[in-house]
């Protein structure tokens, strides 16, 4: 029997797999196995040995090039086997070795591009990084699962600009070591042929990786190597090597525009001003007391330090006179400073240090931690206030302070919310809402942060929790270091504007559901005229909050909570309005007497008040949500996607709301009711599970999380529903209200033995209605 | 330098990276026990344990020194004249143990010892620890205090064990641990022109072999975690760096360690960390290899160009010809450009595998 043509090919391509992987591991092993090569090529021409033909760098690439994908490869291998052939071998082996660093990094875009993110993997893990490298942001966007994440632009983006600044970085690595080679009088031709040489070729970016790091092309040709001669320590020397380092530096791709150059000197004078008070809170007597405090008190340092290093050529082109005269001794300022925190000197000598450095930033650099202009990219300047404000609210606990530590821990968490959460729900909603828990109720086996303090928990748990945040921050900032694409804008959107709305319009049509007819068309318009008014007033809070009130997201969940509370007492009467026919009666006797009036010109003020007030907060309460997360996502990049979104969502509530309205005109009255009724309620209990949310994250109620029981976001978003005993017990109470008040109704008209009041209908229904 | 393999024929390709495949899933099933985190521990506990016999035979050694020196009343000179031989030869046998204890013992385990919390305070007790007047986070003080049979103290928070006591004792090297000799004596002891005092080497060997059998039963009691492992490699490859500067300034000058490690070249001691630090690697490097192969591969990688690098260093100083200024330093950048990636590429590990990386212990 014949084997079937499936298992042939299923075969063919297990085995094709395997031996391309193979193929690949063979390519990056050989291109390694070369940059080893080339290190004891160049020990070998400095112990004046002899390099056959076969082995030198030159050769070495050109048995590289069959095995790349990328034309651009080629291309930079084709220009370094061009130059070879008028270079000595020390010349060779230096620019071979900045030029394969380009040839790694185009092969890694190229199959980045193509979504190959193990190939791409495999490159990356070939390029040669600096001392100090961040290279974490990176592995994260290639190890996404999805492949269409991996594909994204804005991957290439990040992983372009990554290499750039890597290799800028170990360029200025090479400088120091060049130059103090030619100082200490180590040097010789071979060494400064090798080392001028890779530095020239390592800052000569390919085109096409400057232009995936949208960077403009160097403009500015790269200078020739420098002119040295011996004896190399002389100072004619030394300073004929300063210039030139000076003339390849002007020629670096500028990563920093001047928006950023200004958020990182802001967040350098920050870190600096930070340092004393994180050591003064976690250092005593020569003792580190709260290890968090101390390694935060550490870390500001060398962020300082490496903020120094990345304004530098900055600096020297812009503030060239501060530079010259003082970078110095701030460079030495900085050391002193970490010293003294590795020492575990008293807190007085780390603020004395931390001041000189304040003092020549502030007073020779001119440089201020207060923001200017319009509103930037403020993301790196909200971790760092949530991150200090969760550190000092873990100092508080571990002090028994624990108000204190809880409202420290509400700043922390606003900030967050505010400018960092919103953004990362786009991207990784799992994240955001994994790392807002754990500000709050945490989930599982890992209680969040208001749950440990609520309970005073021993200060490992707090310490643990507060560790648990503070990782996740870190990984929600990574992650927004990717731009989110416009249609996701747009989606997003579309999505929270259409979710608030439709709770609106359900509501509303509740509670003009009874109120057909020409003679209830006054309290109709009252409500409308509230909920028009509300939608008015939202687009004005939307307008403040861009303009004169840009701290007003700081309060945004204060507010909401108190808006909130407001429109559940709201849907808590019209659920009554709804369930008791005594209610009904009343009420609609007062809409009656009220619509009457309404014709004749007369009502009290605080009966179209009210009306005016139930259209308004129950409109006002989803438009002030909506006003929140809408400024934010504008700070994603252009209006134009969430104005998109909001006019697709707004057409899309509008034709609901009208057929819900045209539907439910057709509907019988009575069946109408119960519609409707159901709908309120189970709107009503996500209302009150929601609030209760709300006043457990602004602190106003305490957190008990159930621990066995684990619910998945959405039960949160559509349903009011979290995992704390608060959160399932106190929705239902409303429940037991109403049916509790309903039975009280019956239990007192039997009492009275009054007759069962009628359900009045509106006189034109009375026709139109089946039996 | 090998060159690379053009696809000749997919038919030999495809057989042998199967099999190339089948041979490594096997070899990670078969070895499963050996592999993993319980083979850092088995090498540990191995390694300990031959120290911990070591240490025993110089508290042999001492007490037979100090028996032969007690015999002639305290007086080195008539103890050499009397009994010089036996003495000469308990010395070396003393220096072979402090190899044992230190050189081919500790060193080949202080990359996991100094790297993860439970063990760390070995390490600044025999190891690390400086002298209080130089103490930082980064170089922490020594707790030890040591006193000799009848009480006077002999070292008081003023570095660590092996280089402030046991080595300067054992070679010499520091005048208040030895006696000089006097002519007549050190005619007989083959030139040699100081012995260890006996009081010192009998307390710092009880000293010793305590602590190591506090180490011994430490590290049956530990059980290493993959935060704990990869954190090690974080704190503890820099370190490397510190070693290829000793190594250069050896060259350039050998008194500029100050006599603290004469006794063997420092490429044994680069050797031996780097031989903990490959060996932790590997145990960890399965896990990493599921979420990211090429970085796990370069991982491997880098770490065997460093050991290789090594004995390529040792290669270079046994030629016979001096190895040249550019040399030298050409080798001990390179080295550091090695180890300086390391740490950037671990720290993907700890975020790709989700890991909560330790704090450096000795902060912890």
């Amino acid at each position: 029997m014949r084997t079937p043509f499936y298992r042939h090919f299923g075969a063919f391509l297990a085995i094709l797999a395997v031996t391309l992987g193979s193929a690949m591991a063979d390519l990056t092993d050989d291109f390694t196995a070369l940059q080893l090569r080339m290190n004891d090529t160049l020990l070998d021409v400095y112990a004046g040995e002899k390099i056959p033909p076969e082995n030198t760098p030159a050769q070495g690439l050109k048995t590289l090039r069959g095995g790349l994908a990328s034309d651009a490869a080629k291309a930079v291998i084709d220009r370094a086997s061009a130059q070879a052939e008028r270079q000595n071998v020390a010349r060779q082996t230096g620019a071979a070795r900045g030029a394969m660093q380009h040839v790694a990094a185009l092969e890694m875009l190229r199959a980045q591009a193509v979504g190959q993110a193990a190939e791409a993997r495999a490159w990356r893990a070939c390029i040669a990084l600096p001392k100090y490298a961040n290279a974490v942001d990176g592995a994260m966007l290639l190890q996404q699962a999805d492949i269409q994440h991996v594909k994204q632009p804005g991957v290439s983006r990040v992983l372009a600009r990554e290499y750039i600044s890597w290799q800028v970085m170990r360029a200025r690595q090479l400088f120091d070591f060049l130059e103090q080679g030619v100082a200490n009088g180590e040097a010789t031709d071979a060494f400064v042929d090798a080392y001028s040489a890779e530095i020239l070729s390592l800052t000569a970016f390919p085109a096409e990786i400057l232009k995936t790091a949208d960077l403009p092309a160097t403009t500015q040709a790269l200078p020739d190597h420098p002119a040295l001669s011996a004896p190399f320590e002389s100072e004619a020397n030394q300073s004929a090597l300063a210039q030139w380092r000076q003339n390849v530096e002007a020629t670096l791709p500028n990563l920093l525009d001047p928006t950023d150059v200004t958020r990182l000197e802001r967040l350098l004078v920050r870190f600096v001003k930070l340092v004393p008070r994180e050591y003064r809170n976690g250092v005593h007597d020569g003792h580190i007391t709260i290890m968090l405090e101390y390694r935060e008190a550490k870390q500001f340092t060398e962020q300082s330090q490496a903020l120094t290093n990345e304004l530098a050529p900055v600096w020297r082109r812009d503030r060239t006179e501060a530079f010259t005269a003082h970078h110095q001794s701030l460079h030495e300022g900085l050391e002193a400073l970490a010293m003294r925190i590795r020492r575990l000197a008293p807190p007085e000598a780390v603020e004395e240090s931390a001041k000189k450095v304040q003092s020549l930033l502030e007073d020779e650099f001119q440089l201020s931690a207060r923001r200017a202009g319009a509103k930037g990219d403020v993301i790196e300047e909200t971790a760092i206030e949530v991150r200090t404000a969760l550190i000092d609210s873990l100092a508080a606990a571990k002090a028994d302070q624990w108000e204190e530590a809880e409202s420290l821990r509400l700043d922390a968490y606003t900030s967050f919310d505010s400018e960092i959460e919103v953004r990362v729900l786009p991207r990784n909603s799992e994240l955001g809402r994994r790392t807002e828990r754990s500000f709050l109720d945490g989930t599982g086996h890992e209680p969040g942060i208001k749950a440990l303090l609520d309970r005073h928990a021993p200060i490992e748990e707090l310490t643990a929790g507060y560790e648990r945040t503070l990782a996740a921050l870190d990984e929600s900032v990574g992650l927004l270091k990717v731009a989110v694409s416009p249609a996701t804008i747009t989606f997003t959107t579309f999505s929270i504007v259409a979710r608030e709305g439709l709770e609106a319009v359900v509501v509303l049509a509740a509670l003009l559901a009874g109120l057909r007819g020409a003679a209830n068309a006054g309290t109709r318009r009252w409500i409308s005229s509230g909920a028009w008014l509300a939608l008015v007033a939202s687009g004005i809070t939307f307008w403040l909050s861009k303009t004169l009130i840009q701290s007003l997201a700081r309060y945004g969940e204060k507010l909401e909570a108190v808006v909130s509370i407001l429109a559940v007492i709201i849907l808590l009467m019209v659920t009554n309005w709804v369930f008791h026919k005594f209610y009904w009666v009343g009420w609609n006797a007062k809409l009656r007497s009220l619509s009457k009036a309404s014709q004749q010109n007369v009502s009290t003020r605080w009966e179209w008040l009210a009306l005016l007030g139930v259209g308004f907060l129950t409109v006002y309460r989803e438009g002030f949500e909506t006003t929140l997360f809408m400024q934010s996502l504008l700070l994603e990049g252009s209006p134009k996607p969430v104005a998109l979104g909001v006019l697709a969502a707004g057409a899309f509530i509008g034709l609901l709301g009208l057929a819900i309205f045209k539907f439910g005109a057709k509907l019988p009255y009575r069946k109408l009711l119960v519609v409707t009724g159901v709908l309120v309620v189970s709107i009503m209990v996500t209302f009150l599970g929601s609030t209760v949310r709300l006043f457990q994250t602004v602190g106003w109620i305490p957190i008990h999380p159930i621990e066995w029981l684990s619910l998945p976001a959405w039960t949160g978003v559509w349903l009011g529903l979290y995992p704390s005993w608060e959160g399932l017990l106190i929705p239902p109470l409303a429940l037991v209200y109403v049916g509790g008040a309903w039975l009280w109704v019956r239990f007192q008209s039997r009492r009275s033995d009054a007759p069962a009041p009628r359900v009045e209908q509106p006189e034109k229904e009375v026709h139109s209605l089946a039996a | 330098m090998k060159k690379f393999r053009g696809i000749t024929t997919l038919r030999f390709r495809a057989a042998a990276a199967l099999a190339l495949t089948l041979l490594q899933a096997s070899s990670f099933s078969v070895h499963a026990e050996t592999t993993g985190l319980a083979a850092i521990k088995s090498y540990l506990v191995g390694k300990v344990t031959t120290m911990h016999k070591a240490s025993h035979d110089f508290v042999t050694n001492a007490a037979a020194y100090e028996k032969i020196v007690k015999a002639s009343g305290g007086d080195y000179n008539q103890a050499v004249l009397k009994d010089g031989d036996e003495l000469l030869g308990l010395i070396t046998k003393m220096q072979g143990d402090y190899r044992a204890i230190h050189n081919t013992g500790y060193e080949t385990i202080e990359g996991i010892v100094a790297g993860v919390k439970p063990l760390v305070d070995f390490d600044t007790y025999l190891d690390a620890g400086v002298p209080k007047s130089e103490a930082s986070t980064d170089s922490p003080a020594s707790p030890l205090v040591l006193k000799s049979a009848d009480g006077k103290t002999i070292v008081d928070h003023n570095g660590n064990l092996f280089h402030y006591v046991m080595e300067p004792a054992l070679w010499g090297t520091r005048a208040v641990y030895v006696r000089p000799l006097s002519p007549e004596a050190s005619a007989k002891a083959k030139g040699i022109k100081v012995v260890p005092r006996a009081d010192v080497l009998a307390a710092a060997s009880l000293e010793c072999a305590r602590k190591i059998d506090e180490l011994l039963a430490a590290s049956q009691r530990w059980q290493p975690t993959l935060d704990e492992c990869v954190g090690a490699l974080v704190w503890m490859t820099p370190t490397l760096n510190g070693y290829f500067e000793d190594w250069k300034d050896s060259r350039y000058n050998p008194n500029a360690a100050l006599g603290r490690y004469v006794a063997e070249s420092r490429v044994v001691d680069m050797r031996g960390i780097m031989f903990s630090l490959q060996l932790s690697y590997k145990a960890i490097m399965p896990e990493i290899a599921k979420k990211d192969a090429a970085l796990a591969r370069k991982l491997e990688q880098d770490y065997a160009s460093i050991l290789s690098f090594i004995d390529k260093v040792e290669a270079r100083e046994k030629r016979g010809n001096k190895l040249t200024v550019q040399e030298i330093e050409e080798m001990a950048y390179q080295a550091k450009a090695m180890t300086d990636q390391l740490v950037p590429r671990l720290k993907q590990v700890v975020a790709i595998l989700s890991l909560k990386l330790p704090p450096k212990p000795i902060l912890a």
